[in-house]
């Protein structure tokens, strides 16, 4: 009586557990979330870039990316990089633009247009 | 004999599942193979329900009084009132093993049935290490400390339960402390699966916040619980004796309170990584060390609990453990590395680290208290073990500092602090904890320690209750609510933060009962015959009857007991009947305490001897403030009901 018991227990238990390895069951991987862990990671990434940009401060030290124009910081105002193609600016805003732009990244100033003008 | 074979095949097929488990959820991980992840996963659930299979057929065999099973046999008898037949479930070692199994399955089981997405990967690992410890029990259980063993023959009657713990109390004390310790194995898994994955950040503290707090609390209750029962029932007129055991359960709560705060600088912080980890495993290994303690007679103890050889396997299974983990932190080392500095030498985060500090000091004394006969035995051969006294020098002071951090950390700003916006928000505390101090003076307090102390008691107390009227205060003159209200809603929009500060306003309950029952114990000793009446402390006794040697649960009782009545001047407050019986299942005779609380002393007698004429013998004792601990002990649990009760904006 008590050995029957036993195999039906185990039987019962062995069911349950083999229940998910059953072919037509087989869970679909979930899409693993972000953790804090990947934001972690991203962070530091950023900042050794950022500190693999070779500026720094001149009012604090902070290493800063070019195009920062303000030090995260002290707040000092950044100097500007000197752009690759100097001497280009937008007739609209006056922003630095490049050569073969053809529309002002900050006003939408079409360039090709004023070119021409 | 059918039940046993039932209950002890179940422990056998929870030992195959686990181990099952075990392997399934590694590989699963491993090899990345989800569904053999979710075969641990049901095989988790099944141990929950073998176990709970075993356990309900033990208890049915206890409450039949089957005593052809030899657990049985010792623990219960045909007179023992049905209510202690459940606290002999858990009296013995058999029994309280697979109380352990139990709440280890119960607990896993109950984490494994939700499916959230924050844990995906280091979920395999947790259970891995869940099912490495339910597998370790289980084959204790059948191999070692079968509780379904049977007799060669039936005896007519039980042994019966130790008279010393037929009381409620221990009904539930041995639950709750197990539930502890099964549930700190939680922590303790995740750290190591936060290890093995290498995903160090707060996510694994994060995630299992509440169960670390339910781990947490449910020690700190049992502790108290047990106090509580040795003040009824161990009748020497104190709770807490810096017993091995006690101080062996003690150990890992301060480790464990080490934990929950560290825990938060990691959560805010990104800080103290490596320590966090180690804390959650700390705590747990000493949770399996406090069990080889009371098992392995290593230390003796007034407990005196079965010895058994299992002690050892204890032992092994609480250094590997240890081993694999720091091992593994040395190969996470730059892992465990977080970002977050510690700024300033006067900031919130370096207050923060001191408490964990003084925490982890206060254990590390304990422990060196309570392995110093061990130590000096093996050194000299003379075991010489502390005095209460010599604990109460060092954990005196330790506890009064801490109790000070309590009101002192919370105004401390995070990175860098400013000594000046400290010191203007301490003075209304400050002027109530002197006049505190003056008035106690005042009424005839001399002793310094005790004026001090309560001084730095009242002063936190002030703080913490400043802290949690600020937040009422806002709503009340921004929203034009009124008390109740926005002391509800500022609660419930930031439970943890209330809830943290019940719990500290708990500890200082607790603290205060502390202070309250050390600094004036009146003790009295005297013979009285009917009739006559003794003055202790402005009460009145006058012992009117007594029973002598009555004989009751079928001559395995003989019950002695005095009838006082207890006057305060020409009132009368109370009878009581202090008795002191003798058993036949153990030597000496047992005291019933009397005992009359109130908020400010309790009232503690105990008969210390009776003759057949009626002359008795009385140990009188006025305990002050005691009422005071179980109150805190109250404040604790709603504190921690609320810090954990979760929230339902951000459910994660």
């Amino acid at each position: 009586m008590g050995v029957a018991i036993f195999f039906v227990l185990a039987l019962i238990a062995a069911a349950v557990i083999v229940y998910p390895l059953l072919p037509g069951r087989r869970p679909e991987q979930p899409a693993p979330a972000v953790t804090d862990g990947d934001i972690d990671r991203a962070v530091r990434r950023l900042r050794r870039e950022r500190g693999r940009s070779g500026l720094s401060c001149p009012s604090c030290g902070m290493s800063y990316q070019a195009g920062d124009r303000f030090c995260v910081r002290c707040g000092n105002g950044l100097p500007q990089a000197p752009s690759t193609d100097a001497g280009v600016l937008c007739p609209g805003c006056g922003a630095t633009v490049r050569q073969d732009d053809r529309f002002c990244a900050k006003c939408g100033q079409d360039l090709v247009v004023g070119e021409k003008i | 004999m059918v039940l046993s074979d039932i209950g002890y095949g179940a422990l056998w097929l929870t030992l195959a599942a686990a181990v099952w488990a075990t392997v399934a959820s590694v590989v699963g991980a491993q090899r990345r193979r989800p569904e053999l992840v979710a075969s641990a996963r049901s095989a988790l659930l099944v141990t929950a329900l073998l176990s709970t299979l075993s356990a309900i057929l033990l208890l049915i065999l206890l409450f039949t009084h089957d005593f052809e099973v030899r657990y049985v046999y010792e623990h219960v008898s045909t007179y023992l009132k049905p209510a202690y037949v459940l606290a002999a479930f858990w009296a013995g070692l058999e029994g309280s093993q697979l109380l352990w199994l139990w709440m280890l399955t119960i607990f896993t089981g109950l984490l494994v049935w939700r499916r959230p997405t924050w844990d995906l990967e280091l979920r395999p690992y947790a259970m891995a290490a869940l099912a490495v410890t339910q597998a370790f029990f289980a084959l204790l259980l059948v191999q070692y400390t079968n509780p379904f063993e049977l007799l060669p023959a039936v005896p007519a009657e039980g042994i019966s339960l130790n008279p010393l713990l037929q009381n409620f109390w221990m009904i539930i004390h041995p639950p709750i402390i197990f539930a502890a310790y099964a549930l700190w194995t939680i922590p303790a898994a995740y750290a190591l699966a936060a290890l093995v994955t290498g995903r160090l950040d707060a996510t694994w503290l994060r995630g299992i916040r509440r169960w670390t707090l339910a781990a947490w609390a449910s020690l700190g209750i049992g502790i108290l619980v047990g106090a509580w029962w040795a003040y009824l029932e161990l009748g020497w007129g104190g709770y807490w004796g810096w017993d091995p055991v006690e101080n062996s359960s003690l150990i890992p709560w301060l480790v464990g309170t080490a934990f929950v705060h560290s825990a938060i600088i990691q959560e805010r912080r990104d800080m103290f990584r490596a320590w966090n980890v180690f804390l959650a495993t700390l705590t747990y290994v000493l949770t399996v060390f406090a069990t080889f303690v009371t098992r392995s007679g290593l230390i003796q103890s007034v407990h005196a609990f079965a010895e058994s050889p299992i002690g050892y396997w204890y032992l092994g299974y609480m250094l590997l453990w240890l081993a694999v983990t720091v091992g593994l932190m040395l190969a996470r080392r730059r892992e465990l590395k977080g970002t977050g500095e510690l700024g300033d030498l006067f900031s919130r985060e370096f207050v923060f680290l001191l408490t964990n500090l003084l925490f982890l000091g206060s254990a590390a004394a304990v422990l060196l208290g309570t392995l110093w006969p061990t130590f000096t035995e093996a050194v000299r051969d003379i075991s010489t073990s502390l005095s209460p006294e010599n604990y109460n020098r060092f954990m005196g002071p330790l506890g009064l500092l801490l109790v000070l951090l309590i009101g002192i950390c919370p105004l401390i700003d995070w990175r860098q602090a400013s000594a000046e916006r400290l010191l203007r928000s301490l003075w209304v505390q400050t002027i109530v904890a002197v006049l505190t101090a003056v008035i106690l003076v005042l009424t005839g307090v001399r002793e310094l320690w005790v004026l001090v102390s309560v001084a730095v008691t009242v002063f936190v107390a002030v703080t913490v209750l400043l802290q949690m009227a600020q937040g009422i205060v806002a709503r009340m003159r921004s929203a034009g609510e009124n008390p109740f209200v926005a002391t509800a809603k500022a609660v419930s929009l930031n439970r943890r933060r209330y809830g943290g500060q019940l719990i500290h306003f708990s500890i200082l309950l607790i603290v205060i009962g502390i202070i309250g029952s050390q600094s004036g114990q009146t003790e009295v000793q005297i013979a009285l015959a009917q009739g006559e009446s003794v003055d202790v402390q402005g009460y009145t006794l006058t012992y009117r009857d007594f029973v002598f040697q009555q004989i009751e649960e079928d001559g395995n009782k003989m019950r002695n007991q005095a009838v006082l009545d207890v006057f305060r001047g020409e009132r009368r407050l109370a009878t009581v009947q202090p008795e002191r019986n003798l058993h036949s299942n153990v030597q000496g005779a047992v005291s019933e305490v009397a005992l009359r609380q109130t908020l400010i002393e309790d009232l503690y007698i105990v008969l210390a001897g009776l003759d057949a004429d009626g002359v008795a013998a009385f140990q009188v004792l006025v305990n002050p403030m005691v009422t005071w601990l179980w109150i805190g002990g109250l404040v604790l649990v709603i504190g921690t009901l609320i810090a954990a009760w979760p929230a339902r904006r951000s459910r994660r």
